[in-house]
């Protein structure tokens, strides 16, 4: 019977990926606007199971279902966790934070991803860019510049020290949000968000739950142990079944 | 091999850098003028195995894919130049810019070097220098026969002198950058303009949203030691949570090569 050590190292493997993920969330612990990943995992091979019952009054064996048999892990999808961050307070004026849904448009060598990461700064153009280069983007698709007395309110309208209306920075829900890199997304169908506040002088930390990793860590790294002692109590099985079984005397 | 080794290896040398900088910004929470630096994180390229969107049969796609991340990258320090909080000292010489704006130095090499920190002295030629010895720009010369010297709120540097006469001497004139932190700091409380800075704008104190000059104080470092503290402790916790994933990792691996006996 080797099914059962194939199926045992496949639940090795499923381990070895959770910890892998642990480790980019760990990693990314202090990244501003960093969102962790979930995986999802499912059967890879689902069977019913019957019992043969012999029958002889009807001259025939019945097939008795027992119930379904799952074979084996794989790993199905993993998806950005898109819950919020903790917001820390920095008092850069050109920092912003997202509390709510949303993400900001920000276009980078001609392209426009969008991120949760509004550790922003200004450029020698005085527009206020990402750490790379990328421009923050309102509403209009138009790149924001920064001035004096620059003042975001919570709906992200951009007003000036005398308190009049400049531009309104763009915040964005997008569909099926996958990671790029540099704390950027890509995404389908792009809408204005509603609900959200904008939060100037704070970044939204990252959302990795160090706890929360930590014990999983833990446990990927017990389940590996415990589906190794599977794979060799099988070797062992199969060890006896060659070697005293079947040993002619 | 386990990409979570490499992976939590990038957190690690990341949390290094980022208590190097807690480090320079602690040693130095009493320096004049001395703006803290702040690191900026960044998360790696993502390895896709199946690309969101994937078709999955005649009318469905995957929805998000299946990837795994490769860690933290440092994508900036950056200087953060909030106001430090003004210390008084009474003496003459001592100058804070309550507000934007920098002094101009004179380096040795003839390039200009910017400044925060006001705390200046007259060297035997009578000019206004800096503690090592850099000249202000503009020259300013305090003849020898003066008694004291008062420096106004919009940089106007005028002395008494022994006769009870006041003569005016010049005027500081500040600059400012679009993008101050994109000067390059080369030590000694000196800033020098790059080509992310912008160029330097020059003004009058207290006009044109430049700061006024207060005579007789000193900015001091905006460090600010309680979030320092706070910022080391994490640092040190991020960097044992890496280092405990590989461990793991390890642990993983030599499991895998305990399975053949």
């Amino acid at each position: 019977m080797t099914r059962g050590i194939y199926n045992a190292a496949m639940g090795m493997l499923i381990d070895m990926a959770k910890v892998d993920r642990i480790a980019n969330d760990l990693a990314n612990v202090d990244t501003v606007g960093y969102k962790r990943d979930t995986q999802a995992f499912r059967a890879y091979l689902r069977r019913e199971i019957y019992r043969l019952e012999a029958r002889p009054e009807k001259k025939r064996v019945e097939r008795i279902p027992i119930g379904p048999l799952e074979y084996a892990v794989v790993l199905d999808e993993v998806r950005p966790d898109l819950t919020q961050g903790v917001l820390e307070e920095t008092k850069v004026p050109y920092h912003l934070a997202i509390d709510g849904e949303g993400f900001f448009a920000v276009e980078f060598n001609g392209t426009v991803y969008y991120t949760r990461n509004g550790e922003f700064e200004v450029n020698e153009e005085g527009y206020i860019v990402t750490n790379y280069g990328g421009y923050l983007l309102d509403e209009n698709g138009e790149r924001i510049s920064f001035f004096d007395g620059f003042v975001v309110d919570l709906h992200g309208f951009v007003r000036d020290a005398q308190g009049n209306f400049v531009t309104r920075i763009g915040i964005y829900s997008i569909e099926n949000p996958s990671k790029f890199a540099n704390t950027l997304f890509t995404g389908e169908n792009p809408s204005p968000s509603q609900n959200f506040r904008i939060l100037q002088g704070y970044v939204e930390k990252s959302n990795v739950d160090a706890l929360k990793a930590m014990v999983e860590l833990i446990a990927a790294h017990r389940h590996f142990e415990i589906a190794q002692k599977a794979l060799l109590t099988h070797d062992e099985v199969n060890n006896k079944l060659i070697n005293s079984l079947a040993t002619l005397k | 091999m386990m990409i979570s080794l490499y992976s939590a290896a990038t957190g690690m040398s990341a949390q290094q850098l980022k208590l190097d900088t807690i480090a320079n910004n602690l040693a130095n929470v009493d320096t004049t003028g001395y703006k803290r630096m702040r690191v900026e994180f960044q998360d790696l390229l993502y390895q896709y195995a199946k690309n969101p969107g994937t078709p999955t049969a005649a009318l469905s796609s995957t929805p998000t894919g299946l990837y795994v991340g490769h860690g933290v990258k440092t994508a900036a320090t950056t200087r953060i130049f909030t106001l430090g909080n003004f210390e008084q000292t009474g003496n003459a010489l001592d100058l804070a810019i309550a507000g934007d704006g920098f002094f101009q130095i004179q380096l040795q090499d003839g390039r200009i070097a910017y400044t925060r920190d006001g705390s200046f002295k007259v060297d035997s030629e009578g000019r206004i220098v800096t503690a090592n010895g850099l000249p202000l720009i503009p020259n300013i010369e305090i003849p020898e026969n003066a008694v004291s010297i008062s420096v106004s709120p919009d940089g106007v540097v005028s002395v008494e002198l022994q006769d009870g006469s006041v003569q005016e001497l010049g005027t500081i004139t500040l600059v400012r950058f679009v993008n101050p932190a994109g000067l390059k700091a080369i030590g000694d409380n000196l800033y020098v303009a790059t080509p992310s800075s912008g160029e330097p704008i020059e003004g009058t104190p207290g006009q044109d949203g430049f700061g006024s000059i207060k005579q007789g104080f000193l900015e001091k470092s905006n460090v600010d030691v309680v979030r320092e503290m706070v910022d080391m402790i994490t640092a040190q916790r991020a960097y044992e949570f890496n280092s405990k994933v590989i461990q793991t990792a390890d642990d993983m691996l030599r499991t895998i090569s305990n399975l053949k006996r």
